[in-house]
This record gives C-alpha cells, structure tokens and sequence, in this order.
C-alpha cells in the first residue's frame, strides 16, 4: 500500500481525509487500538504518493511510499 | 595574601569569580547595585557573561537557564526584587539546579526603604518561593565571611543541586573592610557534568531533560530526598559562633549586622561582670538548633533576640528550641535605622534588670 | 520489471514514537512535527535545545526526543538566553504558547528580541488558554467565546487580539519574523520552510527569529478538527494576517 497509518498514533482528526486530493481515503466503521476511528486507503491504484496526508497528520501517524520499478 | 580594602558587595562579587562563577543576570535595585556593576566589568575580563535583564523575574530565570548548562552563575537584589525572584528561585529548586541568590536587604514590607535592615529573615528561612522547598541561608557579619561564604556556596549548590541563598543587608553590603581574598578556582562542570545540558562539539550522549514539572510518584519521591538533604544540613552543615555561651546566665541571639553590634554589647557585659554570652547563626537555615539545646538552663534568666526588624522574625526559630526553658525577649530596630552601641546596651540591660 | 514500495515519508525521529498528548486535530502536534523535521533537515538532532513553556505547548516534555529546559510561565526567552550565551554554538529554540508568549511573558519576549539574542522563538498563536479549560487569551478575537467571555470578547473590556508579530517586527534587532498557518497543506510547507530558515540564521549568528504558528483548539473552541480548520481561515487568518514581516536577508 502507498500509505500506512499506525493505528497506535492516529486519533482520527479526519485531516487526511479532508486533504486528500484523489479523495481515496475513508474512516473504518471500527474503532482502532485507543478507540479512535481509523482511516484507511480506499484506492491505492489511485493514490499518487503526493504525501498531503502525511503532511497534514498531525500526529505523524502516516507513512508514504512510492511504487519503484526494480530490475529484480 | 595580602589583605585588599573592598566594599561589601564587591567583595562578595569578586569571591564569586573567584569561585568560578561565569554567569550573572539581574536587575537594579538599591543597595546592592555595586553587584553588577562590579561584575559588568569584571566578568568580561575572564570570560564570563553579563546580563542586566529586563526585570528580578527575567534575570533569575536566566540564571536557571545558565545553570542548565552547568555554568555557576548568579543573581543579586534585595527584598522587592527577591520577592519577584520566589517564582524563578522555586524553579531552581524544582529543576535541583545550583545557583547563588544574593539578598542585600533593605526595610520592608512594600518598597520600604532602601536602608540597611534584616527584613527577609522569614522570606529566606521558609518560604523563598512556592511549593515547600529549602535552601541553605548564610547570613555574613563580616566582609572576610561574607566573602568566604560566598566562595564555598557554589559547592553547596552543586552538591546539593539546589540554590544558596546569602543573605546580606544594606550596612555590610556598603561599608568597607579589609578582606583576604580566595584563589582563582578555573570553571568547571565537573561536578554537575552528569546532569547539565552542556555538550562538547562532537559529543554524543543520550538526550536529557530538566524540568520544574514531574508526575505525581516523581514529585513525591522527589520531595522526599528534599526533606532528607533538609535533614541532613542540620546534622552536618550547621554553621554558628558560640560566644561565652558556657556559663551564661544571658544570651543574645543575632546574625549578620545585628550580631556585630550585639557583640560589642556582650564584651562590654562581660567586662563589666555580667555572665553573658551569644549565639550567632551564620547558616540561618539550617538553624543552629543544638545551640539552644547545650545551654544551662539551670542558669540561664533570659534569651534575648536582637535583630535589625521589627517585630523580631527568627524568634519563632528560638522559641522552637527554647521550649519554655528560659524567657525570650526581642530588642531591635526597623525600617531602615540602625541598631547603635548604647540602645543595644541599654536594651539587654534593661532584660538584665527585668530577670534580676 | 518488478514493483516494489519505496518509502518516501515517516515520522521524524526527534519526536517520540508514542501518542502525543495534544487532543486529535490539535495543530501543536503539527507545529511539534514540522519543528522536529526542519530539526532534522539542517542535521541538528543532537544539537537542538528545546525550551519548553507552561500549557498546552509544554506537553512536547513528553514527546520530544533531545535537549529539553522546562522553564517557568513566560520565562522562555529569559531562560533560552541563559543558555544561548552560555552555549552559543547550541541550535536553541524557545516554543510558546500565546498566554505564555503575549500575555505573562511580554516583557521576556520583547526584551530577548530587542536584544537581539541568537536563538529562535516559536509561537504557537490559537487564541486561547488550552490547557487551563479554555479562558480567553490575549489573542481571542473580538466575538470569540471562551470560558471568561462566555458572551464573546469585547473590546470595553478586553481590548483587541494582540498582534505579536506585528510588535517584533517593528524592532531593530530581530532578523526575521513570520507568521503562518497550519491549516493547509501549502500554510504548513511554508511555516517548515520559515521555521528551517530561521533556525539556519541562527546557526549563521544572524540574530534573533520568531515564528509565530496559527494554531487551533478544537477542544476549547467546541469544533471539529475540520471546523477549526475552517474557522481559522475564517476568522483567524483575517486577523492574524500571515506572511513575512522581517527578514534581514531581504533588500539587506
């Protein structure tokens, strides 16, 4: 997946969501681990890697990757 | 070494240099202004820095940020300004960083006058800020003690990570006297290197904190080893002159400016046949409190605390120790004037008369 | 040819892998975050000195990996300069909140500015007193509510919003001074880029440099994250104008 959300740091402020340019973020209907809803990526396919949402996590919750081609 | 004639506040300022304080911050306020005029020029000579700050508040604090990395560093100022440093000076104590606070009092309460007077004693001894805590207080008589006091408070401070306090009054911080001066001591952070902020380029260490705010066990915990240093300064740091205190039927009780008056009673007393003595506290606090417990109280007619405030201010401490066994009698002047030779002779005289 | 995930962006490493203790949505985690990364940008990490205030903004205590000084309300310029002179080769940094900054600290901020101390203030301006429950700040905006101005803040009794940077702009020995916000993506790239700056001029010896934050308080304020957000560029940001008020590396 281009992003990962720690579920142990995210508080669910929706800030990710909000910011989202490709709208391909989402809340889960569950609560994660400290009883915040947790967002989640609905499209990775339509994620740019752009990082905005990382950017605006305040919690610094988000991890961003990029799709590489690798010789291997 | 040759003797120097110096003025109080010089002194003390030269025998913090000399000590190897590099750091001084405050604000003026009478009588104590030769402190940093002294070291404004003093301390750029051997590297050290200079601040006048902007208020009492702002320059104790930026003592506690000197003190973070390790350096000596103090402050000066006399009541006014000591009562905007509680904050700051319970943050020392809090954070457990050394420093040196010097009071040159003066008469109070408010503004008072800018006078000599011994009005602090409370202020000093219980309650120099918020939140419960002590500091070692040392009340000089004279400019050899006060510069001597000076030298080793840095050491208290860093051993006990926590500030000294001296407390001084206007008369001792303006007269002149001959003083021998102390070594030069070379800074060093050796002695609070394993907790101060301080880095060498280069070195790497794992990250620390000093901080004022601990959470609840901490700051229990905390507490606790501060009322075992409290403890233990009685037992082992008690500092005091026992004058003819053997086989006396009279005893005065007075530090600092008052005492040196005092005693000139005292002699004269004695000289004259009376059986009187004196105890003179040099650390106000901790309180000589063994003093009062080998007196004979068989004999004793009268303690008699003479002080240069009043209502009298460290009687509450006698009468602690005391314990009813004698009368206490207070004697003093306030608001700025001085105690004299034949006032305080009279005083104690008049005690004398009154006991039989 | 094979794909593989590369990874372009994690947390930086001068904050803590824990929870931070601010509520969700609340900017001072963000302005902690960018601080820690423009830290981390210039290779300061073990360099850094952090003073922290009394408020919400000294919650970082607890999530801030490096040298950290707790210093007394307002106090945090007085004891920054303290160490700076002390330690001038220390990148030392100073995070206020905006009653620690504007209303009891006044004098220390003014002072350590005007006398132009090397070391950089970082303001985190969200118009309230957040730790404390929310009681009005020297920045509450005129009509905005707190818990002492339960009808909105009037200027009869409690005169305007304090404009701090506006005030160390105007004296002559700060090199720069800026205001951002952190309620977009570009507002946040931007107070990074300022907040590295700034710490750069410091480590230059250019003197003194304040970044005032726009903040929010979700909490305090009774919004949503995303209201607060909104409200800011609302009403915050009319106010509390951002840009760049000196800069002593412009038309020097």
């Amino acid at each position: 997946m281009k992003i990962e959300i720690n579920s142990n740091l995210c508080k669910g402020c929706e800030f990710c969501i909000a910011f989202c340019p490709k709208k391909v973020l989402k809340m889960q209907s569950e609560r994660g681990p400290k009883g915040y809803f947790i967002p989640y990526l609905t499209d990775n396919d339509g994620c740019t890697s752009c990082g905005i949402c990382a950017t605006m996590c305040p919690d610094g919750a988000i991890e961003v990757f990029k799709e590489v081609e690798t010789d291997g | 070494m040759a003797k120097v004639l110096m003025k109080g506040c010089e002194a003390v300022a030269e025998a913090a240099v000399r000590a190897g304080c590099r750091f001084f911050a405050g604000y003026p306020i009478t009588p104590q202004n030769e402190i940093p005029e002294y070291l404004s020029r003093r301390l750029p000579e051997v590297g050290g820095v200079f601040i006048q700050g902007e208020s009492e508040v702002a320059s104790v604090n930026m003592v506690y940020g000197a003190a973070t990395m390790g350096v000596r560093a103090m402050t000066s100022s006399s009541g006014p300004g000591i009562s905007l440093k509680a904050e700051g000076i319970s943050y020392l104590a809090s954070c457990k960083l050394p420093a040196l606070i010097v009071n040159v009092s003066r008469g109070g309460p408010g503004l008072g006058s800018i006078q000599p007077a011994q009005s602090d004693y409370l202020q000093a001894t219980k309650a120099l800020g918020h939140g419960g805590f002590r500091v070692m207080v040392f009340a000089p008589y004279t400019l050899q003690e006060a510069v001597d006091l000076t030298y080793q408070a840095f050491d208290y401070a860093e051993r006990d990570r926590n500030p000294v306090f001296l407390l001084m009054d206007g008369c001792l911080g303006a007269i002149m006297e001959l003083v021998e001066l102390p070594e030069m001591k070379e800074p060093s952070d050796e002695n609070t290197k394993k907790w101060n902020l301080r880095k060498r380029p280069d070195e790497k260490r794992p990250a620390r904190a000093l901080t004022p705010i601990y959470p609840e066990i901490i700051l229990e915990m905390e507490n606790k080893t501060r009322g075992e240093l409290y403890k233990k300064w009685e037992r082992e740091d008690v500092k005091v002159e026992e004058f003819m205190i053997d086989d006396a039927e009279y005893v005065v009780v007075a530090y600092g400016i008052a005492a040196r008056v005092a005693k000139e009673a005292v002699i004269t007393l004695r000289e004259q046949g009376y059986k009187i003595g004196m105890i003179r506290p040099i650390t106000l606090y901790p309180f000589p409190k063994q003093s009062f417990h080998k007196l004979n109280y068989d004999k004793v007619k009268a303690i008699i605390d003479i002080e240069l405030t009043i209502p009298a201010q460290m009687r509450d401490d006698i009468a602690l120790e005391v314990m009813g066994r004698a009368p206490i009698f207070e004697y003093g002047r306030s608001g700025g004037n001085l105690l004299d030779d034949d006032g305080t002779y009279d005083a104690i005289m008049k005690v004398i008369k009154e006991v039989g | 040819m094979a794909k593989e995930y590369k990874k372009i962006y994690s947390r930086p490493y001068a904050i803590m892998p824990v929870m931070s203790g601010y509520c969700p949505g609340c900017l001072h985690s963000l302005a902690t975050k960018i601080i820690a990364e423009a830290v981390e940008e210039l290779g300061q990490q073990e360099n850094a000195m952090h003073i922290l205030p009394v408020g919400c903004s000294a919650l970082g205590l607890l999530y801030w990996r490096g040298d950290m000084v707790g210093a007394a309300h307002g106090r945090a310029p007085a004891v920054a300069t303290g160490i700076k002179r002390c330690c001038p080769d220390r990148l030392v940094f100073a995070y206020q909140g905006d009653g620690d900054l504007a209303a009891i600290g006044l004098a220390e901020i003014i002072s350590a500015a005007n006398r132009g101390e090397n070391f950089t203030v970082i303001f985190a301006n969200n118009s309230t007193y957040g730790m404390t429950g929310g009681q009005m700040a020297p920045t509450t905006l005129i009509g905005q509510k707190s818990t002492t101005t339960s009808e909105g803040r009037r200027v009869e009794d409690a005169g305007y919003p304090i404009k701090m940077a506006e005030i160390i702009a105007q004296l002559e020995a700060p090199a720069y001074v800026a205001r951002f916000a952190l309620n977009t993506p570009k507002g946040v790239n931007e107070a990074r880029k300022g907040i590295k700056k700034a710490f750069r001029m410091q480590l230059e010896g250019k003197g003194f440099t304040f970044i005032e934050l726009l903040t929010n308080c979700p909490t305090n304020w009774g919004m949503s994250p995303l209201k607060s957000l909104q409200y800011m560029t609302e009403n915050t940001m009319k106010y509390f104008v951002p840009g760049v008020y000196k800069d002593v590396e412009v038309g020097a």
